[in-house]
C-alpha cells in the first residue's frame, strides 16, 4: 500500500492511494462520514429569550455550529455513568446579549478554552431595541449515524485514478478533445501539433473525449487499485485526525469479531 | 453477535449492529484467501436489517480469523502512512 499526500491544511486533506481494495476505502470514507464523533451543541437552557425567533429555533441553528474538538478529553455520552450530563461527557457554553445587535458564534462563552466555534461569525439571532437573551448550550459527543450536526466533515470522497491513453497513430491533431473537455485535462499544443495531457488528476471520466473523438483514438479508464481521495473538515478536527480515528473505528469493529470467534 | 450455522466447511455469523462498511471490506479480504470458496454477506432490510456473513472454506473460522487480522493489518497501515510526521 503507498500513500502519497497532495495538499494538507486544517481544513482539507488529498491524497493518492494506490494498492487497496475498493471496500476498504469505501468503508473509510463510510466511516468518515458517519462515524467519527465529534462535539456539537445538545441541550440548550433558556433562562431568557425576547427575541423573535422560537427557543427550538435556536436551539437548532446553535447545534449546527462546528466546535473544535479534543476527542480525548472528552467522554462518548453513552459511556459516562452520569446518565444526563456532566463536567466528562459534556461542555458548557454560554450565550447573553441585549438588544439591538446580532448574536455571533464567536459570543459562545466556553466553560473549556479548547473548546470553541470553529468560525467566530456564524449570525446566530438579531436581536432589536431592547431584547434580551441568555441561554446555556451543552455540546456533548455524537456521531453522523444520528445527527448530521456531529458530521465531522463536510466532503469525503474518493475517485479512481484516471488512466488516459492516446493512440498517436489515430490521432489527427484535430484539437476537438482540448476543446470539449470540461476540466481542462488536455492541452492541444500548436505548435508540435500534439494533444497534450496536462492536468490528469481533474479528469471527472465522463469521457466526452473519446465520444467526440472522430477517430477514436482516446481511451479513458480508471485504475482498480488507485484512488485519490479527498476529506474536507468542518473545522472540529483536522482531516488526518478525522481518518486515523476512522481506521480506529474500523480497527475496533474487526476486533469485535476476533473476540467472539 | 451470532453464529446462525456452523459447520465444518460452513459458518454463518450475525454481525449484529454492523454495516457495508466492516462487511465488505472483510468480505474481499476473506475472497483473497485460497482456502475460501465463497465468500458473502446480506442485509435482508435496509434500515432494521442486520448483516449475515456467510463464509464457505476449509477452515471458515480460521479464514475469518486471519481475514480480520488481515484487516486490521491494513487499517494500521493507512493510519500510519497518513499521520503527519
Amino acid at each position: 500500500m503507498e500513500i502519497e499526500i497532495i495538499s494538507q491544511d486544517n481544513q482539507e486533506l488529498v491524497f493518492r492511494i494506490e494498492g487497496v481494495e475498493v471496500s476498504l476505502v469505501n468503508a473509510l470514507r463510510r466511516i468518515v462520514m458517519v462515524e467519527v464523533p465529534t462535539l456539537a451543541i445538545e441541550e440548550v437552557l433558556f433562562l431568557k429569550n425576547e427575541a423573535r425567533i422560537f427557543d427550538e429555533a435556536l436551539a437548532h441553528r446553535l447545534g449546527m455550529v462546528p466546535l473544535t474538538t479534543d476527542l480525548e478529553a472528552i467522554t462518548p455520552r453513552g459511556e459516562c455513568d452520569c446518565g444526563d450530563h456532566c463536567s466528562r461527557c459534556s461542555v458548557s457554553l454560554t450565550l447573553k446579549g441585549k438588544g439591538p445587535k446580532t448574536l455571533y458564534s464567536g459570543d459562545l462563552e466556553s466553560s473549556d478554552p479548547q473548546v470553541k466555534p470553529v468560525l467566530d461569525t456564524i449570525p446566530l439571532v438579531k436581536l432589536q431595541k431592547g431584547e434580551e437573551v441568555e441561554l446555556e448550550a451543552i455540546a456533548q459527543l455524537g456521531t453522523g449515524i444520528e445527527h448530521a450536526k456531529w458530521q465531522p466533515t463536510t466532503t469525503c470522497a474518493y475517485k479512481n485514478y484516471p488512466q488516459i491513453t492516446i493512440d498517436q497513430d489515430k490521432c489527427e491533431a484535430c484539437g476537438l478533445c482540448a476543446q470539449q473537455c470540461p476540466r481542462g485535462v488536455y492541452f492541444f499544443d500548436e505548435k508540435e501539433n500534439k494533444i497534450q495531457v496536462v492536468d490528469l488528476e481533474n479528469c471527472s471520466m465522463c469521457r466526452t473525449c473519446s465520444k467526440d473523438c472522430p477517430n477514436q483514438a482516446i481511451t479513458v479508464e480508471g485504475l482498480g487499485d488507485k484512488f485519490i481521495f479527498r476529506i474536507e473538515s468542518d473545522g472540529s478536527l483536522p482531516p488526518w485526525e478525522i481518518l486515523t480515528t476512522a481506521c480506529d473505528i474500523l480497527f475496533q469493529k474487526a476486533e469485535k469479531i476476533l473476540d467472539y470467534l | 453477535m451470532k453464529i446462525i450455522k456452523d459447520e465444518k466447511k460452513e459458518l454463518e455469523i450475525e454481525i449484529t449492529g454492523e454495516s457495508h462498511s466492516l462487511c465488505n471490506a472483510l468480505r474481499t479480504v476473506l475472497m483473497e484467501d485460497k482456502n475460501v470458496e465463497a465468500a458473502a454477506y446480506a442485509i435482508d432490510h435496509p434500515i432494521i436489517g442486520q448483516p449475515r456473513l456467510y463464509i464457505k472454506a476449509k477452515n471458515p473460522r480460521q479464514s475469518l480469523k486471519k481475514a480480520v487480522k488481515t484487516l486490521q493489518k491494513r487499517c494500521e497501515e493507512v493510519k500510519e502512512l497518513v499521520k503527519p510526521v
